[in-house]
C-alpha cells in the first residue's frame, strides 16, 4: 500500500528535475541527443498529467470509486494479481488463444494470399465473399462458437485467427503480386522456371509485404481472443474482466485493462523487433 | 568468344486494345560484327529500347528476325548478358548473392563463376562490399554490381539499355572507362542504347543514329578513335568534332 504513492512521488520529482535539464541540452550543440530526450520527455510528462489528473480525480471524490477507482488500489490490485500469481492462469489462456489464433491466422492468410494471387479463378470465385467477412463483425459470430465449442479456448481461438488473418492475406496477395516489372524482366532473361521464379522473386518480396502485417494481425489477435473470452469462458483475461465486474472490483478491471495495453504493446513491439533483428534475406527492406 | 547479331527487316508494331496500332520501330536491317561496341542514340520514343528487348529475347519483333551467331531469336539467351537502366539487384541477396544468380538460375558451374565474380568485383572495386545487401550501396556501386552480373555468365553479347543514364556525370564517366577496361579483357558484342551522344560516341566503334514518329534508324556513324580509349580524349577536339557530327545526323529536335 505504501509502494506506490512513494513511486508516483519519486515520477513526480523526476519531472521537477526536468526544466532545468532542459536548458542545459539546449546548449548542447547535437540536437540529435535533445530531440532523443524530447521524444523521451514529452510523453513521460503526458503520462504524469495523466496520473495526477486520475489522482485528482479520485480524491476530491468527484467520481465514485466503482466508476474510476483511486490509482493506488488499482496498483495494489495489479500486484495481488501478477505478483500474487493469481492471474498466470489468465495471462497464459489469453496468450495461448491469441498466439494460436496468429499463427492459424498467418499459415492460412498465407496461403489463401498466393492462391488468390496465382489463381485468377478462385479469386473472382471467393474474393467477394473474403471482402464481405471482412466488413462483417466476427465477434458477432462468438456465441455461436461457443455454442459449437464450447467454454475453452477453441472458440477463442477461431474468432483471434478470423481477425489476425485478413491483414496477413491482403499483404500476402499484394506481396504476390506487386512484383517489379524490371525484376520480373531480369528472370524472364534468365529463362527462370515457375519455381526458381517464385523461389527468388515471389516469396522474398512477398515477405517484404507480409512481415509488416504482422504488427496489425497481432493485435487483432489479441483483441479476437480477449473479446471471444467475454462472451463466455472459464478462464482467460477476459474471463477475468467478466468475473471482477460480478464482484463489483473495479479496481481489478483497470488492473486487468492496462495488462493488456502492456501485452498488446509488447506483442506489437515483439513483431517490429523481429523486423528489424532478422536478416535483409528474410525481411526485405 | 563474341558473336555478331544480324538484324534483318525488323519491326515493332504495340496494337493498343483501345487505340489504333504503335509502330515503334518501322522496319530495320542492322548487323553487328562479332566483337564490335555498338552504340544506339536516339530521343525516347525512337524505338531504341524496344529493339534491345527483341535482340534480348524479351519481345517478339512483329516483322523480321534477328540472329545472333546465326541462331535465330526466339526467347531469352543465356549467353546473352543485360544491364538494364536500374541495377535491378534484388533486394534480399546480398551483392554476390545477385551476381551469382544468373548461374544459379541457369545452372551453370558455380565454381568458374564464382572465379569471375570475385574477378570482376575486383576490378570494379566492389569485393569489400560483396557481402552487403543492395540498399546498402550508391547508386553507381549498385549498378557496377549489376555490370559484373551481366559478366560472370561470360556473355558472348551485352545489351545494355541505358545503364549509366540515373548516375551523376562523375560517376557516369568512372563507370564509362570501367566498362571499356571490362570490355577489352573479354571481348563480347555490345549493343549499348544511350540518349547520351558523348557517350557513344566515347565507348563505340560505330553508333547508330535513331529518331521517333515513327521510330527508325537514320543513320549509322563510324568512330575514327583508336584503342584503348582514355579520358584525357574526352577533351580533344577530334571528339567533339565526332559529337558534333552525329549531333547533325539526329537533326532538329521534336
Amino acid at each position: 500500500m505504501t509502494s506506490a504513492p512513494s513511486d508516483i512521488g519519486a515520477a513526480e520529482a523526476a519531472a521537477m528535475d526536468t526544466p532545468p535539464a532542459q536548458p542545459a541540452r539546449r546548449r548542447s550543440p547535437r540536437g540529435a541527443g535533445r530531440a532523443t530526450a524530447r521524444a523521451i520527455l514529452l510523453p513521460l510528462l503526458v503520462l504524469i498529467i495523466i496520473l495526477a489528473g486520475w489522482f485528482a480525480v479520485t480524491a476530491a471524490g468527484a467520481v465514485s470509486p466503482l466508476l474510476v477507482p483511486a490509482p493506488p488500489q488499482v496498483w495494489d490490485a495489479l500486484v495481488r494479481g501478477v505478483f500474487g500469481g493469481l492471474w498466470w492462469e489468465h495471462i497464459f489462456t489469453t496468450l495461448y488463444e491469441m498466439v494460436a489464433g496468429f499463427f492459424l491466422g498467418a499459415i492460412i492468410g498465407l496461403v489463401t494470399g498466393a492462391l488468390f494471387a496465382f489463381v485468377g479463378t478462385l479469386y473472382q470465385a471467393f474474393y467477394p465473399f473474403v471482402i464481405a467477412l471482412q466488413s462483417f463483425p466476427k465477434i458477432a459470430i462468438a456465441p455461436l462458437l461457443v455454442v459449437a465449442l464450447g467454454y475453452g479456448p477453441e472458440p477463442k481461438i477461431v474468432v483471434a485467427t478470423l481477425l489476425a488473418f485478413f491483414p496477413i492475406m491482403t499483404a500476402s496477395i499484394a506481396g504476390f503480386t506487386n512484383v517489379n516489372p524490371d525484376e520480373h524482366k531480369l528472370l524472364r532473361s534468365y529463362r527462370a522456371s515457375v519455381w526458381q521464379e517464385l523461389r527468388y522473386l515471389r516469396i522474398p518480396n512477398a515477405m517484404s509485404y507480409v512481415f509488416p502485417s504482422f504488427d496489425v494481425a497481432v493485435v487483432l489477435a489479441l483483441l479476437g481472443a480477449v473479446a471471444a473470452e467475454l462472451v463466455g469462458a472459464q478462464s482467460g483475461l477476459g474471463y477475468l474482466l467478466i468475473e471482477r465486474q460480478q464482484f463489483g472490483d473495479s479496481a481489478s478491471m483497470y488492473a486487468v485493462l492496462i495488462l493488456l495495453a502492456i501485452l498488446g504493446v509488447s506483442l506489437r513491439s515483439l513483431t517490429q523487433g523481429l523486423r528489424k533483428v532478422l536478416p535483409r534475406s528474410i525481411v526485405p527492406r | 568468344m563474341a558473336r555478331g547479331i544480324a538484324i534483318e527487316d525488323v519491326s515493332k508494331t504495340y496494337d493498343g486494345s483501345r487505340n489504333e496500332p504503335v509502330l515503334a520501330l518501322t522496319p530495320t536491317d542492322l548487323t553487328l560484327r562479332p566483337g564490335e561496341f555498338f552504340s544506339l542514340v536516339g530521343p525516347s520514343g525512337c524505338g531504341k529500347s524496344t529493339l534491345l528487348n527483341m535482340v534480348a529475347g524479351l519481345l517478339p519483333p512483329s516483322t523480321g528476325v534477328i540472329r545472333i551467331g546465326g541462331e535465330e531469336i526466339t526467347q531469352p539467351q543465356r549467353s546473352t548478358g543485360i544491364v538494364f537502366q536500374n541495377a535491378t539487384l534484388l533486394r534480399w541477396l546480398t551483392v554476390r548473392e545477385n551476381i551469382l544468380l544468373p548461374a544459379k538460375i541457369g545452372g551453370k558451374s558455380l565454381v568458374e563463376a564464382r572465379r569471375l565474380a570475385e574477378h570482376y568485383l575486383d576490378i570494379v572495386g566492389l569485393s569489400d562490399a560483396a557481402d552487403r545487401y543492395p540498399a546498402e550501396l550508391s547508386g553507381g556501386m549498385q549498378q557496377r554490381a549489376s555490370i559484373v552480373r551481366a559478366l560472370v555468365s561470360d556473355p558472348e553479347v551485352l545489351l545494355m539499355d541505358e545503364p549509366f543514364s540515373a548516375l551523376d556525370e562523375f560517376t557516369r564517366e568512372t563507370l564509362q572507362d570501367e566498362m571499356l577496361r571490362l570490355w577489352t579483357e573479354r571481348p563480347k558484342t555490345v549493343l549499348f542504347i544511350t540518349h547520351n551522344i558523348a557517350e557513344a560516341a566515347y565507348l563505340s566503334d560505330r553508333v547508330g543514329v535513331m529518331s521517333a514518329h515513327p521510330g527508325r534508324l537514320d543513320a549509322i556513324v563510324e568512330i575514327p578513335l583508336g584503342r584503348p580509349r582514355t579520358p584525357d580524349i574526352r577533351s580533344e577536339s577530334t571528339f567533339f568534332e565526332i559529337v558534333a557530327g552525329i549531333r547533325t545526323q539526329i537533326g532538329p529536335h521534336s
